[in-house]
């Protein structure tokens, strides 16, 4: 066996350049598969992400009205406070469709629904401090302030925004808190308005106490040393109770939106159907419908991943293993004398298949193992320069708009008691840009497959070589030369 | 050793046939040494071929210690070259990128013989030819009378029944020739080979036992010489 294993050293050692050639190839190709397959993975899992910051643990469909501007507000009337005054206070629906609490609950009644939690979202306006030219008809009016409240649904901790959110300070919201005027707050809009536990807020001119603050779940898992950025639009500010909220903006039994999660996985597609078909004005939308609509570079880079990437890889691969083929049986086609020699010593064609498939198989590990570690540093590489993707979605199934304000004419004049009020404008068309962290993990398992890949290529490469010495006459062989 | 039998060897050349043996009768004994003469393109290399196993005839038998070479298969001729005929080239064959030794060492890779024995069958072998201190050298290290030796110190190696040998001087220069022809010489006295050389020089021819002519295919075999 040694002499075997000498012939293969030093023949690989004459054919180094050669050898280095296809070994090098079918690098590129393995290394491609493994580099593809992680930036495929980290676009699955940034996309799984983003739908979490959007949608939630265990929210398999949201449920919402379209906004229209028609739409009247009772609750904004009764509670618009200090009238006549400079500026105006309210606590109103956040420009959503409002649906009643009968019409949520035909929802949770459905047959193929495990559970279903209601939310009312509502924004808090304030005046604030006007620091622009002066308004001729209403001096003094500065930007309003806007502040996000949900009114959530206290008995399942497990759906909608309550379970995007983790209590770090004081408790969390009960199920017999449903119409206590207490509050949950956001860390950050904690810090902002120097709140905390015990704090009391006011809420459409009501006082409420703070007994916890929270922070958004993916806060949590944000790489240490990086800041994190809360997706804009995902949590709101201030948690109450969804009675207390309810009461609060004057909008008895009404919601903005209901997560539901279906029995099983296999149930969503049909209870989503079930629900359009019970409430046709709806807008019900789907983990799976939204991950479709994420554009932005997340989803560029999903395209490139999922698309051009694999069949660049395929195509590699494919090109990989012809080189090899090709270079082997050319390599062997000029053996033709040391070939037939060895047959005239006695080796038998198989013997002799054996030994250039053994050569090839060298080559093709070296190749395997110089594309896997091409692979995982291509990877990191990704990662690094990658790191901060952002992903846009159509607007967020919790909240028709992000945060902030936009100055305009009051669209409503049923709601507003000025020319120049400051109104927020809503955009059903609003989008919310999120940023994403992206990594490329590799998977053992892909980097295994891969470099099986490499090797069958080149053990193909050898088997091809074999069969053209194997098929090799010995006096042919001789003749030519002899 | 070897009895032919009204061999015959034709080959398709696009649509002509080629008549490279012609109704071969031949015997040659046990160590006898059999030169085999004639112009190229007559047939010697091809007779060697059949010979050897590496080539089966048209029609005819060639038998070796009774048995049918043409009528054997593909394995069974196999274990015949590796363990029986040993062949000399004139263009040597040596394997490029291994040393003398291993060069010698492939012979006996179809054997299966342990290492060492292998090692010490290989030392004999070289020191038969006179190469002991050329076992490390690569072929293209050695000249042409020392890529030679090593060529018939491989047949050898095996310690085979017959060897046979296709223009083993073709390639080298007369001093060299003479060398090559005494070194055949002596292993073929002191082993008892049946040794069959083609050759087309007379001074090669005549160092034989007997000579046969190989004209258009057919073989006439002189008296002793």
């Amino acid at each position: 066996m040694s002499i075997l294993f000498t012939y293969l050293r030093l023949e690989l050692r004459h054919r180094m350049r050669q050898a280095i050639f296809i070994a090098a190839g079918l690098a590129v190709g393995v290394g491609l598969v493994i580099t593809v397959s992680a930036a495929a993975t980290g676009v699955r899992n940034a996309q799984a992400g983003v739908l979490h910051g959007l949608y939630g643990i265990g929210t398999d469909i949201t449920v919402t009205r379209p906004y229209s501007l028609g739409d009247t507000d009772p609750g904004k009337e009764n509670h618009q406070i200090n009238a006549g005054q400079k500026g105006y206070e309210y606590l109103d629906d956040a420009n959503q469709g409002l649906f009643s609490a009968s019409e949520a609950a035909a929802i949770a009644a459905l047959p193929r629904v495990r559970a279903a939690a209601d939310v009312l979202a509502l924004d808090q306006t304030t005046p604030g401090t006007y620091s622009g030219p002066p308004d001729p008809s209403d001096p003094g009016i500065g930007l309003p302030v806007s502040t996000s409240v949900d009114a959530v649904a206290t008995a399942d901790q497990q759906l909608g925004p309550l379970s995007e959110i983790r209590v770090i300070s004081g408790r969390g919201l009960s199920a017999a808190d449903t119409d206590a005027d207490v509050a949950l707050v956001d860390s950050g809009y904690a810090a902002a308005q120097h709140l905390h536990v015990g704090s009391m807020i006011t809420l459409a001119h009501h006082d409420v106490r703070v007994v916890g603050i929270f922070s958004a779940q993916g806060e949590a898992g944000q790489k240490a040393g990086t800041e994190y950025t809360e997706p804009d639009g995902a949590v709101p500010d201030i948690l109450i109770p969804i009675g207390a909220g309810q009461a609060l903006a004057g909008l008895h039994n009404d919601v903005t939106t209901v997560y539901v999660t279906a029995a099983s996985a296999a149930d969503v597609a049909a209870v989503a159907r079930e629900i359009s078909a019970r409430l046709p004005w709806a807008n019900v939308t789907t983990s799976a419908s939204l991950a479709s609509e994420i554009s932005g570079s997340l989803g560029t880079t999903a395209k490139l991943a999922t698309d051009l990437g694999r069949w660049l890889a395929i195509a590699v691969l494919a090109a990989a293993f012809a080189l090899a083929a090709l270079l082997t049986v050319a390599s062997v086609s000029r053996r033709v004398r040391e070939v037939g020699t060895l047959k005239a010593l006695g080796w038998r064609a198989r013997r002799i298949t054996a030994q250039i498939v053994a050569e090839s198989a060298v080559v093709g590990l070296a190749g395997a193992l110089a594309g896997t570690g091409l692979g995982y540093a291509a990877a990191a590489l990704l990662s690094r320069l990658a790191s901060s993707l952002t992903a846009t979605v159509a607007a967020s199934p919790g909240r028709t708009e992000p945060h902030g304000f936009v100055s305009g004419t009051c669209m409503n004049p049923s709601r507003c008691g000025s020319a120049h009020f400051y109104h927020q404008l809503t955009d059903p068309g609003t989008y919310s840009s999120l940023p994403v962290h992206f990594a490329a993990p590799v998977s053992p398992g892909v980097a295994l497959l891969a470099v099986t890949l490499g090797l069958a290529g080149a053990l193909l490469a050898g088997a091809l070589g074999g069969w053209r010495a194997a098929r090799m006459r010995p006096t042919a062989a001789l003749v030519r030369v002899g | 050793m070897y009895t032919l039998t009204n061999v015959t060897k034709t080959y398709r050349k696009g649509r002509e046939t080629v008549m490279a043996l012609d109704g071969v009768d031949a015997e040659i004994g046990d160590g006898e040494w059999l030169a085999v003469q004639g112009p190229t393109g007559h047939g010697k290399t091809t007779l060697l071929q059949i010979l050897g196993g590496l080539d089966r005839p048209t029609s005819g038998t060639v038998e070796l210690d009774g048995s049918n070479l043409g009528a054997m298969p593909e394995a069974e001729l196999a274990r015949v070259r590796a363990a029986s005929i040993g062949f000399v080239f004139q263009t040597f064959n040596l394997i490029p990128t291994l040393p003398a030794a291993q060069n010698v060492e492939l012979a006996l890779a179809p054997l299966g013989m342990d290492a060492a024995a292998r090692r010490e069958r290989v030392a004999l072998a070289l020191e038969a030819v006179g190469l002991t201190n050329r076992a490390r050298h690569l072929p293209s290290e050695l000249s042409g009378g020392q890529q030679q030796r090593t060529g018939i110190a491989r047949a050898l190696v095996k310690e085979p029944t017959v060897l046979l040998a296709d223009e083993p001087t073709g390639n080298l220069d007369e001093g060299t020739r003479d060398e090559i022809l005494a070194l055949l010489e002596k292993l073929w006295r002191e082993r008892g080979l049946t040794l069959v050389v083609v050759t087309h020089d007379s001074v090669v021819a005549h160092r034989a036992q007997r000579i046969g002519q190989m004209t258009d295919g057919k073989l006439v075999i002189g008296q002793t010489t």
